[in-house]
């Protein structure tokens, strides 16, 4: 894991002391409530219904034991005893206070942590792979490329003020798990014909209420020119994207209005510019490369063997639940990912107590190399942990409500905040993922019904990501009445797709049903246990599933 | 309207400032006004002919500007360059870094937002793009152009701490010849580097002083550092630097950096280090350094120069390292062999390193094996020419190039560039 340097500390500690200085001067008045706002959010405040809401970075996800146990210390001292995690990898405190942030941001910069450009019209927090360096379909480790943009980007003198916020996601394996068509840019680590590593860079993409798909810009960049065709890319933007506009701003509506060849050009001509001029110095050091790549060297691994049910036999029922569930396959034999389910049936997606968050602590040290890793399907994950371990990690987790088995299930629901948060939700997303949660609380049903993605978000925004759903569910508000809209079919992977609207929205009382009669069709319509939910859509298309939707609307005949 | 630059508030008598347009007339020390929505080529062929843009900032909250200065930059631009309207205190240090010399606020904003905000700003520390850069990988003729044009725009004010930039105190200088010395310097307690490794010096006599590439001479154990320099007539730093004594300032960069380093040679037996000139400097780093005879059973040292007296440097330092208490043991004659060439005094061996590598002759004279590929490995430090040529007798005995990241049987630094 990246470890910070006195350099990475000097830099964190002088960012707090500059807003602290900030939140002194917007209070003496040399700094205007417009002025303070964008440097307020990139140190990561967000002013929320109740009160302000810290968020947190985690870069690329990851974080050690100490850090974890910080952030536990956090929530108990300055927030209610509980943090969230959000499906930007981060976590995310909602009740500190003003005129503690500035202490906050110090206890956090203790483990060397911040909450720098996690908000605001910046480059924000690069996300990755939560699977990375552990995951045995991985081509190549994104983190060293995560940690080389996070220092790039980190207070970069011309991208503080951009048209509008920047996401930029990394994958290194075949499977995206990073969702890198639904970013601003999203970077696939590939090898040229002669083995040469690079990059496929996507742009463009996005979620929000124009969902687009990114778009290939190029489709092999070589890995050291990474840092001047990014740069490239956020010169064109921020000299040309839309600022009369907010909703028109990111840069997938550039990408779209210009079209994808003429940006191509634009971004190439700079490219060759910046390489020309002496500002050839943007290129990275290689030497620089390679020493944050060797803070990604593999943990010792041990030579082990051995699967599961060598293990512990065929006994307890809950565990070998669990193990089914919860696992995923690790590059190294004997050993395995384990992901830590944040959405035990009833509770609010995404939340952790600080009790909770200690025994991930405990755990990462005591048997995970001292690794944890954040999902943006807000889950924690152990990215490596010996098999035989297993079982006395699930007893611990069993005992603070930490052990549900249900990743991948209906009941693994993404939610945004929503309307107990957010001030601009239009409709609560919370309650809505509870309800489905219990609804479908019964182990053996969820088995049957098998993998199933439900993301929930409280507003045309779409934090919560329900455009790239299997059944997605968009909170609005009509006439003063909560109307839940829902979207099948979208898919945030590698086969990435955009979910399609599927008639009038539903209340708050009617979602549980309308999802309970989905769900039937698709147990009816399979071909078998092994055609997933998804599957099934794409063969079937919509209109089944819209049928059981509105079962009292006809049918549209051919006429 | 206050100006704020780098040292404060400034005022300016009266400028008048001109659009674009005015580029059609043909005249000369042209001061502009531009909106960030300019495109580059529009003013790019007229560079030459102007004194000062002045960029303009609509909102603090629209950036186009900071790109728009990088763009001038990029394409040459080494005027003044400003920018004006509505810019915050705390993105004074972003307008710096994206070339800008200078911001032009409103009496108003200057009242709510006094000096010492600004210069509060002003960067205190490197950012982590100077971290990332590639100190090597910069065109130093550019660079050179462009610090001499800059610092003939500026008046001529004194060096302020850089933030990158270790102060330290020379403690010790010794003559050779008219051309080359030698300095020790105390050594910031932050600094590491490996040995081998250069780093860029300079001098405090400028507001934006000129900094060179050094090799570390001295091992990285030592406790102050070692530098072995030309004296250029001319030379921008070295005209200086040769007049340098014990208790003067000079600057050192903060990061370290080379490829003549163990981690970029893969394992051996045999270590040859072929110099020419000051290129022995990262040489009398690595010989004081007991890794070094932890890796390799042998080294040996080669170093050509023109006469006798060039030669003393290198004599010294191998002298004292077969004294030193601990050297001394694992650096015996039968460790490190020094063989030294001239090319125009008369010595007891004479000619080219390339010659006497081709010929046989340096193994005769140490009485050693030819390189083999499967156990040597080797070092080049010197000019280009002796690079090239050394370099592709090395590919000839089968060695292959290495790197920090990608690690090889030689490799090459420059020692100056030509
Ligand atoms: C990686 C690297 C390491 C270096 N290490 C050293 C070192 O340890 N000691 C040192 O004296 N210089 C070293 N140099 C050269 C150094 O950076 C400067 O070029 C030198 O100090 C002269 O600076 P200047 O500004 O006075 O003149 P410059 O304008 O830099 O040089 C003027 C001209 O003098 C010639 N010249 C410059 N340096 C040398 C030299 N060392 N030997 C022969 N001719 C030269 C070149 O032809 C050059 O064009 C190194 C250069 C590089 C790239
Ligand atoms: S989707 Fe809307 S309601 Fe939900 S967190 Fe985002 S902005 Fe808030």
């Amino acid at each position: 894991m990246y470890r910070y340097d006195e350099f990475d500390s000097d830099f964190v500690r002088d960012r707090v002391k500059r807003f602290r200085r900030q939140i002194e001067r917007r209070i003496s008045g040399a700094l205007t409530e417009d002025e303070f706002k964008p440097l307020r959010l990139q140190n990561g405040l967000y002013l929320q219904l109740h009160a302000y809401m810290l968020r947190v970075a985690v870069p690329y996800g990851t974080l050690n034991g100490r850090q974890m146990r910080q952030l536990a210390m956090i929530a108990d001292r300055w927030d209610r005893g509980y943090g969230h995690f959000t499906t930007r990898q981060n976590i995310q405190f909602n009740w500190p206070k003003l005129r503690d942030t500035a202490d906050i941001l110090d206890a956090l910069a203790d483990v060397e942590m911040h909450a720098i450009q996690t908000s605001g019209n910046c480059i924000r927090n690069v996300t990755a792979d939560h699977f990375a360096g552990a995951a045995a379909d991985e081509i190549e480790d994104p983190r060293p490329t995560a940690e080389l943009l996070r220092q790039w980007s980190t207070n970069h003198p011309e991208f503080a003020f951009l048209p509008r916020k920047f996401k930029i996601a990394v994958t290194g394996s075949p499977n995206d798990r990073a969702v890198t068509k639904a970013h601003d840019i999203g970077l696939r680590m590939v090898r040229d014909g002669d083995g040469a590593p690079g990059y496929e860079v996507i742009i463009g993409g996005g979620l929000g209420r124009t969902p687009m798909v990114g778009k290939v810009i190029r489709p092999f960049l070589a890995k050291q020119e990474l840092l001047a065709y990014i740069e490239a890319i956020l010169r064109v933007y921020n000299l040309y994207g839309r600022r009369d506009n907010k909703y028109k701003a990111r840069i997938k509506i550039l990408v779209h209005e210009t079209g994808l060849d003429k940006i191509r050009a634009e971004v190439e001509q700079e490219f060759s510019t910046i390489v020309r001029s002496t500002a050839g110095s943007a290129l990275p050091d290689l030497q620089e490369i390679a020493r944050i790549e060797s803070y990604f060297a593999p943990p010792a691994f041990e030579n082990t063997d051995g699967d599961v049910v060598d293990i512990v036999g065929a006994g307890d029922k809950e565990f070998l639940a669990w193990t089914r569930h919860n696992l995923a396959e690790h590059k190294q034999p004997g050993y395995t990912i384990v992901t830590v389910s944040l959405k035990a049936i009833g509770a609010i997606p995404g939340d952790a107590s600080s009790d909770q968050m200690r025994v991930m602590a405990d755990l990462a040290e005591r048997y995970g190399h001292d690794e944890i890793r954040i999902s943006h399907e807000q889950n924690v994950v152990l990215p490596h942990v010996r098999k035989r371990d297993l079982p006395a990690i699930f007893a611990e987790l069993k005992r603070v409500d930490l052990a549900t088995a249900n990743i991948g299930l209906i009941s693994d629901i993404i939610a945004c905040p929503g309307m107990d948060y957010c001030s601009l939700a239009t409709a609560r997303s919370i309650p809505i993922a509870q309800d489905i949660a219990r609804h479908f609380a019964d182990s053996t049903y969820a088995e049957t019904i098998g993998e199933m993605k439900i993301k929930i978000s409280g507003c045309i925004n779409a934090c919560g990501h329900h455009h790239v759903a299997h059944i997605g569910i968009l909170g609005l508000d009509r006439k003063g009445v909560e109307n839940y809209q829902i979207t099948l079919g979208g898919d945030h992977t590698e086969n990435f797709a955009i979910g399609e609207r599927a008639g009038p929205g539903f209340s708050a009382e009617e979602v549980v049903p309308a999802i309970e009669r989905l769900i039937q069709a698709y147990l009816e319509l399979r071909e078998g246990p092994d055609e997933t939910f998804l599957t099934a859509y794409r063969r079937l298309g919509q209109e089944p599933f819209k049928q059981a939707l509105f079962p009292n609307i006809q049918p549209a005949r051919a006429a | 309207m206050p100006i704020v630059t780098e040292t404060g508030f400034q005022t300016e008598p009266n400028l008048s400032f001109r659009g674009v347009e005015a580029l059609a007339e043909n005249c000369k020390n042209l001061t502009l006004d531009v909106d960030p929505d300019t495109e580059v080529d529009v003013l790019s062929d007229a560079f030459s002919r102007i004194d000062l843009i002045r960029v303009h900032f609509d909102s603090f909250a629209d950036g186009r500007g900071f790109s728009l200065g990088r763009r001038l930059r990029n394409a040459g631009y080494r005027g003044r360059l400003r920018a004006a309207g509505h810019l915050i205190s705390d993105q004074f240090r972003y307008a710096l870094e994206c070339g800008f010399d200078d911001v032009e606020i409103s009496d108003a904003l200057a009242t709510r937002q006094p000096e010492h905000h600004w210069i509060a700003d002003a960067p205190a520390r490197p950012t982590y793009r100077e971290k990332l850069s590639d100190v090597s990988a910069r065109l130093p003729e550019a660079q050179h152009a462009a610090d001499r044009a800059r610092s003939a725009l500026r008046p001529v004010s004194l060096y302020k701490p850089l933030a990158n930039v270790h102060e330290q105190v020379v403690t010790q200088v010794t003559h050779y010849t008219d051309g080359l010395f030698s300095f020790r310097i105390s050594r910031p307690s932050t600094f590491r580097f490996r040995s081998g490794e250069f780093v860029m010096i300079g001098l405090p006599n400028a507001e934006r002083p000129v900094f060179r590439a050094y090799s570390l001479a001295g091992p990285s154990w030592d406790d102050e550092l070692e530098f072995y320099s030309i004296k250029v007539p001319d030379g921008p730093l070295t005209q200086h630097l040769q007049r340098v004594e014990v208790g003067d300032t000079v600057l050192v960069k903060k990061k370290a950096t080379g490829t003549l380093v163990m981690d970029a040679l893969l394992s051996g037996k045999r270590l040859f280090l072929f110099s020419t000139g000051t290129g022995i400097a990262p040489f009398t780093s690595i010989i004081r350094d007991p890794e070094t005879y932890e890796k390799f059973e042998q080294v040996v040292l080669t170093q050509t120069c023109r006469t006798q007296a060039e030669l003393e440097f290198g004599l010294n330092v191998v002298a004292e390292t077969r004294g030193h208490e601990l050297l001394g043991d694992i650096a015996g004659p039968d460790k490190l062999v020094h063989f030294t060439t001239l090319t125009r005094d008369d010595h007891p061996h004479t000619g080219r390193i390339t010659t006497l590598l081709k010929d046989g002759h340096l193994f005769d004279a140490i009485g050693m094996a030819p390189i083999d590929a499967e156990q040597d490995r080797a070092m080049l430090c010197g000019s280009m020419d002796m690079l090239r040529d050394t370099g592709a007798i090395c590919e000839q005995f089968g060695l292959v190039e290495g790197s920090n990241s990608r690690p090889g049987t030689y490799v090459v630094e420059r020692a100056f560039v030509d």
